[in-house]
């Protein structure tokens, strides 16, 4: 009996650890999915309105600005989205798979198109945030 | 003696070409290549008037060779402009200048005035003078006149107000300055039709570009949608497993 009892209260803790680490995931989802649609609001503003066009803010300055703002949006939405997808994937019990990740990275480039140099630096970033995301997943 | 005089040349119509804005310089380069090129006579004196336009800008250049023995060290160009097609002298206005203070040096100044009682007053009311001016000579014998005169309204009361689809008459004066105003000795007329602006044209690949970023952003929007949907369906799936 007393063997029952304690089987039973270790059964209900390894149950809370779980619920808890679900807790955590799934908050961690919410957070970075709007984190991932906030930069995706934004890149709205900086890659298809064009606001700083809008407003006549022109010059090397600003156009410099402008450019920082447009890659630095995308980037961010395909680390935030990765991020919520791949728990998205962890509450389902399934990993992440490349086909998945090669389609976050289509958006992200989708939302490139206007401008070469905006295509050309965010290509970079996101070959280099896939690789270190990689590579700090092996270690 | 009345600096603006009639003038006795034939009344070429002159419908500028549009071309980019050149530099007024008095090099006379290639940009003048796309102007409207015709013979003016200036009483005995012959010259190439070239005119073009963009959709502020109406710029003319003349271009004349003078023996050397009959120039003069402060000449001037001066471009009058009439109010309308007329070239009585009572409804010239404005006038801009490109007068010589020292010929042999190549110094010249750009003078934004205007035509008070028939004399020139080279005191425009607005101190950043409209328009501008500038000349050249080459060999001492070829001289090079370049102006670009604002078209449309200007902030300033005294310059001319040259509409686009009107036409205008242009007076084109040469004389020497220091003996203002009994120095003019040429002047020729000519009526230039102002062009209406060009629209701006339309960048084919920019609208394709525009257009499949908006498909792309809405595609993606739907998939964030989609997202989120599934989200709170799993928060429901969760609630339900963990009780």
């Amino acid at each position: 009996m007393p063997k029952f009892q304690k089987e039973q209260g270790k059964e209900s803790r390894i149950r809370e650890k779980q619920a808890f680490k679900e807790e955590f995931a799934f908050r961690s989802l919410v957070i970075t999915t709007i984190i991932g649609v906030a930069c995706f609001i934004v890149s709205i503003f900086f890659n298809v309105v064009e606001i700083f066009t809008i407003l006549n803010l022109q010059g090397s300055f600003f156009d410099l600005i402008d450019l920082v703002i447009r890659i630095s949006v995308v980037l961010l939405f395909f680390f935030f989205m990765m991020i919520s997808l791949g728990n998205y994937k962890d509450l389902l019990g399934k990993p992440s798979n490349w086909k998945e990740i090669a389609f976050l990275f289509f958006l992200s480039m989708l939302q490139t198109m206007r401008n070469i140099y905006v295509f050309g630096f965010t290509l970079l970033g996101l070959i280099i945030l896939v690789l270190y995301l990689y590579l700090i997943q092996d270690s | 003696m009345f600096f603006v005089t009639y003038s006795y040349g034939a009344n070429e119509e002159i419908t500028p070409e549009f071309a980019d804005a050149p530099d007024i310089d008095g090099a006379l380069g290639d940009e003048w290549d796309f102007s409207n090129k015709t013979d003016i006579h200036f009483e005995g004196l012959n010259g190439i008037l070239r005119v073009m336009q963009d959709n502020t800008n109406l710029y003319i250049s003349i271009e004349f060779d003078l023996d050397p023995s009959a120039r003069n060290e402060t000449e001037f160009i001066g471009i009058l402009i009439s109010n309308s097609s007329s070239n009585s002298p009572e409804d010239f206005v404005d006038a801009k200048v490109v007068r010589f203070s020292n010929l042999t040096e190549g110094n010249f100044a750009y003078l934004d005035c205007y035509v008070d009682n028939y004399n020139l007053k080279h005191n425009d009311t607005n101190l950043n003078s409209d328009g501008d001016g500038a000349a050249q000579m080459y060999d001492y014998d070829t001289i090079v006149y370049e102006f670009s005169i604002p078209l449309g309204n200007t902030d300033d009361i005294n310059d001319a107000f040259l509409d686009y689809g009107d036409k205008y008459a242009f007076n084109i004066t040469y004389g020497d300055w220091n003996l203002y105003p009994g120095g003019i000795t040429k002047s020729h007329c000519v009526l230039i039709t102002i062009q209406t602006p060009l629209l701006p044209a339309i960048d084919l690949a920019e609208i394709v570009l525009f257009i499949l970023s908006i498909v792309s952003f809405s595609c993606i929007g739907a998939f964030l949608a989609i997202y989120s949907y599934n989200i709170i369906v799993l928060k429901k799936k969760i609630g339900r497993l963990l009780g």
